[in-house]
């Protein structure tokens, strides 16, 4: 589904990613992992199409990023950042619905709906987001991506602000809607990725150190 | 409501900036003489408590302009800047009581005098000795007086003024101890206003009053002169003179008639002027101040460098200065405003600097993640703009620009110095024949808070209001 190849990407002065290859198919939910400053936020927005590349190709659904368009980038890949990012002027179905009203997707609104009930935040979509608490804010932005319905969807850091039953939820969540998305989720926490993923990479100082299943590439307990 | 008298106001401005810098058309219909006076020398020339022009110098020029058979059109100004507007073409004579001296015969060309005045000492009763140090004298800026008094009186303390009424004010708050002005002006203040002033000493020197003409105009100068040489051994010219001065300084006609109503009534229609112009020229500042902050956010570094400094050049430099430039520097590169055009353009311009600063403001305050989340849900970027970006800068926006609003209108009472008509000038013109500078400075602060006050209350409650709906956080 996303097939990245000897990409190149820098921030500033510093080349963070150097040649990384990389292929994420259709199966369990796929966990990238790293200490912070090993490049996986920087990998993560590369292939979100937010920052720009110096070499390599990214494809998504075997067409190149930089040949798509916003819309049809949205459509095959959406990002629930680590905070949030709703937009604080609008109700909760305001946020979940502003693209598909700009990009007339009919049965939005019915989609809408079902997501707010399946991820239980309904009842809340009158309010705006300083009303809702971090959770909520969170399942807001997870509706707000998932009714473009894209194929892939990555989560930056989804556990870092949830207390440990609130983050338990949320990987069992995450299993659930990976029935329909592919989920990819960019963690530096070892617990919550075990709970919700099945495989992965990690990375270390932009190159990827080991790859496979969590218990191949996860240090052993204890 | 408001836009079409502005757009009848502005296009009337341009029409007549059109026809004041295109040559006489023909000599069935004669140019009118444009004649400069400050409106506030009484009883030379004043606007009287009805709005009408009246005076001693208004009369002779109305005589005048029947005798060369051109139509007078009167513009007031402010007397430090008549000559540059005489010499800048936007005025053809000033027939304000303009005494001859060598230096400004170097300027511009005199006619014969109209009359013969002189300047005299006038000292409050409990004034201390006039040679002695530190006795507080006044002058008006940019007369005779000024030079006369400092030879004169060396160890005096001159202050300058910018009216005769202004100087008497200070006389009666206590302010000063003298005044050297026109021997005729303050017998005339004592008579109408019970001013109080003593005579000290016989009068300085006697001095010429005449009318001066732009340099490049010899044929005026000729037809005036002989215009003059047959009024002033008219009847007529001692009819006028009489009614002035017959009594030395005995009211003239038409000043008794004080209303209250109508003075309200002249006020409001000023404020009505204040805020049209204010109106006009931050919705112009506001045009601009979007382009510059466009520019700002998104211009290549050396042109954004530039910008910026542009507009650290607008906020660092007088507001006055900036009108100036517009009013009396442009005509000397071949471009004339009118008075209302240059007012509107200054206060654009001036308003346009802070604005811009406000608006880049709002947008580098609005994070990088909501536009990145924009971005990924395939906004487009006027989407993201429209949907995303500016109604998150409305919040940060609406404050600092009504109080930039409330400045512009405070800051518009200074665009009466290039004579257009609105609430300070108006103040000052009742002041000038009325002379009660408390009653009127005091209900002309009140207008301006009428329409101001309102404004910063709704910019306060609006911040409280998107507080509370979490959009604005404490700076």
């Amino acid at each position: 589904m996303l097939r990245i190849e000897g990409l190149r990407v820098r921030r500033g002065a510093r080349r963070i990613l150097d040649g990384l290859s990389l292929r994420i198919g259709r199966g369990e939910p796929f966990a990238i992992l790293g200490e912070s400053g090993s490049g996986k936020t920087t990998l993560l927005y590369a292939a979100a199409g937010l920052l720009p590349i110096e070499g390599g190709s990214i494809e998504i659904l075997g067409e190149p990023l930089e040949s798509l368009g916003r819309r049809e980038r949205a459509r095959r890949l959406g990002l629930v950042f680590q905070d949030h990012q709703l937009f604080p002027h609008l109700t909760a179905r305001e946020n979940v619905l502003l693209a598909p009203r700009l990009q007339e997707r009919e049965g939005a609104p019915e989609l809408a709906r079902r997501l707010f009930e399946e991820l239980r935040i309904d009842g809340l979509e009158g309010r705006r987001p300083h009303e809702l608490s971090g959770g909520q804010r969170q399942r807001v932005a997870i509706a707000r991506s998932l009714v473009l319905e894209p194929a892939l969807l990555f989560f930056d850091e989804p556990s870092a602000a949830l207390d440990a039953q609130t983050s338990e939820e949320l990987a069992d969540l995450l299993l659930h809607i990976n029935e329909r998305t592919q989920i990819v989720v960019v963690s530096h926490d070892l617990g919550f990725v075990e709970r919700c993923c099945g495989r992965g990479i990690q990375l270390a100082a932009g190159t990827i150190a080991n790859e496979g299943t969590l218990a191949e590439i996860l240090p052993p307990a204890g | 409501m408001i836009l079409p008298p502005i757009r009848a106001r502005l296009a009337a401005c341009l029409a007549l900036a059109l026809l004041v810098a295109s040559p006489p058309a023909s000599a069935s219909s004669p140019a009118p003489l444009r004649v400069g006076l400050t409106g506030v020398y009484p009883p030379f020339n004043y606007v009287d408590p009805a709005g009408e022009l009246a005076g001693f110098d208004v009369e002779i020029a109305r005589e005048l302009c029947a005798a060369i058979e051109r139509p007078c059109v009167f513009e007031i100004l402010q007397w430090d800047g008549i000559l540059s507007a005489l010499l800048a073409k936007r005025i053809d004579v000033v027939i304000g009581s303009m005494a001859v001296t060598p230096e400004r015969s170097e300027q511009v060309r005199f006619t014969t005098p109209y009359y013969e005045s002189g300047a005299q000492l006038f000292v409050m009763p409990d004034a201390p000795p006039v040679d002695s140090p530190g006795f507080r004298l006044g002058v008006t800026l940019g007369t005779t007086y000024g030079e006369v008094a400092r030879e004169r009186y060396p160890d005096s303390r001159l202050q300058t003024y910018k009216g005769d009424v202004n100087a008497l004010q200070d006389l009666q708050a206590g302010r000063l101890d003298g005044i050297v002005t026109d021997r005729l002006v303050g017998l005339h203040m004592n008579e109408r206003y019970g001013a109080g002033l003593e005579l000290e000493g016989p009068p300085l020197y006697r001095e010429e009053i005449a009318i001066p003409v732009h340099p490049d105009d010899p044929a005026l100068l000729q037809e005036l002169d002989a215009a003059l040489g047959k009024l002033r051994v008219s009847d007529r010219y001692q009819e006028i003179y009489d009614r002035y001065f017959g009594g030395e300084g005995g009211a003239p006609p038409g000043e008794g008639s004080f209303s209250w109503a109508r003075t309200l009534g002249l006020l409001l229609a000023a404020l009505w002027a204040t805020i049209r112009v204010s109106a006009t020229g931050i919705l112009l500042g506001l045009l601009l101040a979007i382009l510059l902050a466009a520019l700002l956010l998104s211009a290549p570094a050396t042109i954004a460098r530039g910008v910026a400094f542009y507009v650290d050049f607008v906020r660092s430099t007088p507001f006055l200065i900036q009108l100036f430039t517009l009013y009396f520097g442009l005509p000397a590169l071949g471009l004339e405003l009118g008075a209302w055009t240059a007012a509107v353009i200054a206060i654009g311009v001036h308003s346009s600097a802070y604005l811009s600063e406000i608006i880049k403001v709002a947008y580098q305050s609005i994070p990088v993640g909501q536009r990145d989340a924009a971005r990924t849900l395939g906004l487009s970027g006027g989407e993201e703009l429209r949907h995303v970006i500016g109604p998150q800068m409305l919040p940060h926006l609406t404050a600092p620009s009504l109080n930039t609003l409330v400045a512009t209108i405070k800051d518009s009472a200074i665009v009466s110095v290039i004579s257009v008509h609105e609430l300070t000038m108006q103040a000052q013109q009742l002041i000038s024949v009325t002379f009660r500078p408390m009653e009127f400075y005091l209900l002309t602060a009140v207008l301006y808070f009428l329409i101001t006050y309102p404004l910063l209350l709704a910019g306060r409650s609006l911040e409280r209001r998107y507080r509370r709906q979490g959009l604005l956080h404490a700076a």
